[in-house]
């Protein structure tokens, strides 16, 4: 090896060429090098607290000195029980399994814990794989297994065909019946067999209305009450949007969309209830049952899901085909608390504005990622474990929450302050909104580049721009109470700021989606998106990269907690999952995936 | 002087490219990367021996593997666009097409992907590239991609430490540093010989032992690497400090909207 390169030291003539722009911001690297102010200043922030307890050494340090030190996968207590688990099964049925040897040598690096946000559980990130923590596919199961039911329709053909008189008292007796129906029970002597009830003993379905006096007449057990789940101020709008039509909310057996397909618990609703509506009032098979059946079954029924293209194989109530705005509604987290708008709250109080935060976009982050990884994940790409590892980056680390600290800091700071001149969300325009998203994303970028051991966390270019697109979407959302203007801050950061900030974006052809985004953000066309809330991961243009549903969703909640909106895009969405008789907690969704980790949670629907 | 003579009076400047807004020393670098007219200063010296070992797409002095005839010994239908374009050596001599995989950390390289995409188009021809957040794969004819990495390898874009040849296992990128302050390599491809202060590659890009270890020199000073750094860091050139770059990609991005919205809009502005 020769050349000019002498003891590490760059010849004359490649440093000159930058002395003279470079000299600007000496002055710069001085000052931060004799300032080591920012250090006590840094410990106080949450990604410092929680990064320090993930890896044992101080989080901004960039040499890891234990590097090719370490014990590769014999680190990690739950591979080597896996791996002592595959040997057994290797030795019970004569056919290799699971071995962790014949995988890509992991090189010695750290194998940490994660340490879940705003808790002190340190857990593996095995029990945070969606296949290990039971909570997390009860979350999934959940969802696919809910459909809606308008009674409207098929009470009035029942009354008009079939003169048949509806009071309280039938229907009563119909949701008694069709519990019954519902978990797999017989009504009619044409049917051979009951399922065992232990199978299907979550199954169950409840009304919606927002009549009270109505709600009142009916047993209080078939209907989900919208005053005791919701704050007053929520309720009222809330009744107020649903009036006098009953829904009738049917979740299906959880055997059913395990064993057969989501697209089954649509039908199952709709069969089952058109049964029971026959034994419930004694209603004849002549020629009344059809309108009665398609009354019931397809007149006005609510799929959570809509089918996706044939080639991607989702029907009915699959993930892809649930609209963006949908899956913001099923978060919980901030139902008790008093709705207004997010400005005025920040005005008064950051402590208050804080926990509005943490209940509202703390729980989409969580909710949101795990549902849509089921989808882009396993069903979409086949499972590659990668994305798990992107959807814990909101709840996991700190380093989410950290951000979500310093927006709230800014947003009391220096935008809170148009409340005294009675606005309560920025005007919807460009440069108001560039300068707070610019500012969000350079404290993001700056933070990891302060932090390497947020780098490392954060170790696939997806889930750093994961982060990023969150952030930002978030920021200008809650400025603006506009969904579309956090598109806008999400492709805005992705596909220009960080591409060119850093010179890197996610894995290849990421920020596709973000290149297109921006010129179809504003478009209702139904191939380039249309409204932010109606869209979904069927759009083709938003299916194909990991992880990018999440920013999207987010941004819709962020919209509606600054406008002060009591849902996204539908109320009945917001009520049917706010319901305590739900397996998973949509309103503490960390809490059940801590129990997921631990083996605690116990998932219904299962002998 | 009338109007129209004027004008036959007045020279047309010839074009030239912009290649990159800002005006700091990281905008600089990066337009003396992209601009193909700027001479990049060569680092050190690597025979062509130890390049070939390192891909490891074939033994030193072995033969090239073709996949079609010479041009010159093909009889070929008449095209236009084979007349204007001159094929390379490789493609000239019917040579597969091979690859060259180089990672660049985080932490202070002396390029970064996408930048480097940009370079390979503006300086290669019969290229074609791979970026994702840590790694660029430039695909070529074998012989191309032989000399692009002799470029590649010796000039200022390549620092032992912060840069490395990685086909497989080639994350790490965001990782921490070693205690040589080398980047974090899955498979360990090279060390630092203490003595000699030089970068040793003990495995070509692909993993395998090599024969013989081949060494790259020293890695650049860490004063150095902020000097030429092509990324606005929090230390350094603060990103949110920048106007220019800032205005014109918010410019982009408000033409992108507009123009996916209402193109007219774009003409009232």
């Amino acid at each position: 090896m020769s050349g000019p390169l002498k003891k590490g030291k760059l010849p004359k003539e490649l440093t000159s060429q930058m002395e003279a722009t470079a000299a600007a911001s000496q002055y710069l690297r001085q000052a931060v090098k004799n300032m080591r102010d920012f250090i006590p200043l840094e410990k106080q922030r949450r990604i410092y607290k929680d990064l320090e307890k993930m890896f044992g050494v101080d989080p901004l340090n960039l040499i890891d000195e234990k590097m090719y030190m370490r014990k590769g996968f014999n680190q990690s207590a739950a591979i080597m029980k896996n791996k002592e688990l595959g040997r057994l099964i290797a030795l019970d049925r004569f056919i290799p399994m699971y071995d962790p040897s014949v995988s890509e040598p992991i090189g010695h690096q750290q194998l940490f814990p994660y340490k879940i946000s705003g808790t002190d559980e340190i857990v593996s990130g095995n029990s945070l794989h969606c296949f290990n923590n039971v909570a997390m596919q009860q979350l999934f199961d959940d969802v696919r297994r809910t459909t809606i039911l308008n009674l409207d329709v098929p009470h009035k053909v029942i009354q008009v065909r079939a003169s048949k008189e509806v009071t309280p008292e039938t229907i009563d007796h119909f949701l008694k019946t069709l519990q019954h129906t519902i978990a797999g029970g017989t009504v009619s002597l044409d049917q051979f067999a009951d399922i065992n009830p232990e199978l299907t003993r979550d199954a169950y379905c409840k009304i919606i209305t927002g009549n009270d006096e109505l709600r009142e007449l009916i047993d209080n057990r078939f209907s989900i009450d919208i005053n005791a789940g919701f704050h007053k101020s929520r309720a009222e709008k809330l009744k107020h949007a649903i009036g006098d039509t009953i829904h009738l909310v049917v979740r299906a057996p959880t055997i059913l969309v395990r064993a057969l397909d989501n697209s089954v618990a649509f039908k199952w609703a709709g069969i089952q209830s058109t049964l029971a509506f026959i034994v419930a009032y004694r209603l004849t098979k002549d020629s009344n049952l059809a309108d009665i059946s398609y009354a019931t079954q397809y007149a006005n029924t609510i799929a959570l899901g809509e089918p996706t293209w044939q080639s991607l194989g989702g029907h009915y109530n699959s993930i892809a085909g649930i609209p963006f705005g949908y899956i913001a509604d099923m978060c919980q987290g901030d139902s008790q608390l008093p709705l207004r708008p997010f400005m005025e709250i920040t005005n008064e109080d950051p402590k208050l504005s804080r926990e509005y935060l943490k209940k509202s976009i703390g729980c989409v982050g969580v909710i949101a990622p795990i549902l849509t990884n089921f989808w882009d994940g396993y069903q979409l790409s086949g499972g590659a474990n990668i994305l798990d590892n992107v959807v814990i980056d909101t709840f996991t680390g700190g380093i989410f929450d950290d951000f979500i600290d310093i927006m709230n800091d800014m947003m009391n700071k220096y935008f809170s302050r148009i409340v005294k001149i009675g606005m309560n969300l920025m005007p919807t325009r460009w440069y108001n909104l560039r300068w707070p998203v610019e500012n969000m994303v350079n404290i993001v970028m700056e933070t990891m580049e302060k932090y390497p051991s947020a780098m490392e966390t954060l170790k696939l270019g997806i889930q750093k721009m994961y982060i990023i697109g969150l952030v930002a979407g978030i920021m200008a959302s809650l400025l603006s109470g506009s969904s579309t203007a956090g598109l806008w801050a999400i492709d805005y950061a992705i596909s220009l700021l960080v591409k060119e900030g850093w010179c890197r974006t996610g894995t290849t052809g990421y920020e596709i989606i973000n290149q297109l985004g921006l010129p179809y953000s504003c478009s209702l066309r139904i191939e380039e998106g249309g409204l932010p809330e109606l869209r979904g991961m069927n759009n083709f243009h938003q299916i194909h990269s990991i992880g990018s549903a999440v920013p999207r969703i987010a941004v819709l909640y962020a919209a509606a907690l600054a406008r002060g909106d009591a849902w996204v895009s539908s109320p009945l969405i917001k009520v049917v999952f706010n319901d305590p008789h739900l397996s998973f907690d949509f309103k503490d969704p960390i809490s059940a995936i801590i129990k997921g980790t631990k083996g605690e949670f116990k998932p219904k629907g299962e002998s | 002087m009338p109007m129209s003579e004027r004008r036959k009076k007045k020279k047309i400047k010839e074009f030239e490219p912009q290649y990159y807004p800002e005006c700091d020393y990281v905008a600089e670098r990066r337009r003396k990367i992209i601009n193909p007219n700027r001479r990049l200063t060569k680092l050190r010296h690597i025979p062509d021996d130890n390049i070939i070992s390192l891909l490891g797409h074939r033994a030193p002095g072995g033969l090239y593997t073709s996949i079609h005839p010479p041009l010159d010994e093909l009889m070929e239908s008449f095209d236009p666009i084979k007349e204007l374009i001159v094929p390379s050596d490789g493609a000239k001599m019917g040579d597969r097409i091979r690859f060259v995989q180089i990672i660049d950390s985080f932490w202070r390289p002396p390029v970064a992907p996408w930048l480097r995409h940009k370079f390979y188009f503006t300086r290669f021809r019969g290229a074609d590239v791979v970026i994702d957040a840590e790694r660029t794969l430039l695909e070529m004819r074998e012989r191309d991609v032989e000399a692009a990495t002799k470029l590649l390898l010796e000039m200022e874009l390549f620092d032992p430490s912060r840069t490395s040849l990685k086909s497989v296992s080639h994350g790490g990128y965001s990782h921490r540093l070693d205690e040589n302050e080398l980047s974090f390599d899955l498979r360990r491809r090279c060390i630092l010989d203490k003595e000699s202060g030089h970068i040793i590659y003990v495995k070509n890009m692909s993993g395998e032992i090599l024969d013989k270890p081949i060494s790259l020199g020293f890695p650049i000073a860490d004063e150095d690497l902020k000097t030429i750094d092509v990324t606005w860091r929090w230390d350094s050139s603060q990103y949110k400090s920048k106007s220019e770059i800032l205005m014109v990609l918010s410019r982009i991005a408000e033409n992108r909207i507009l123009g996916g919205f209402k193109p007219n809009m774009l003409n009232y502005r």
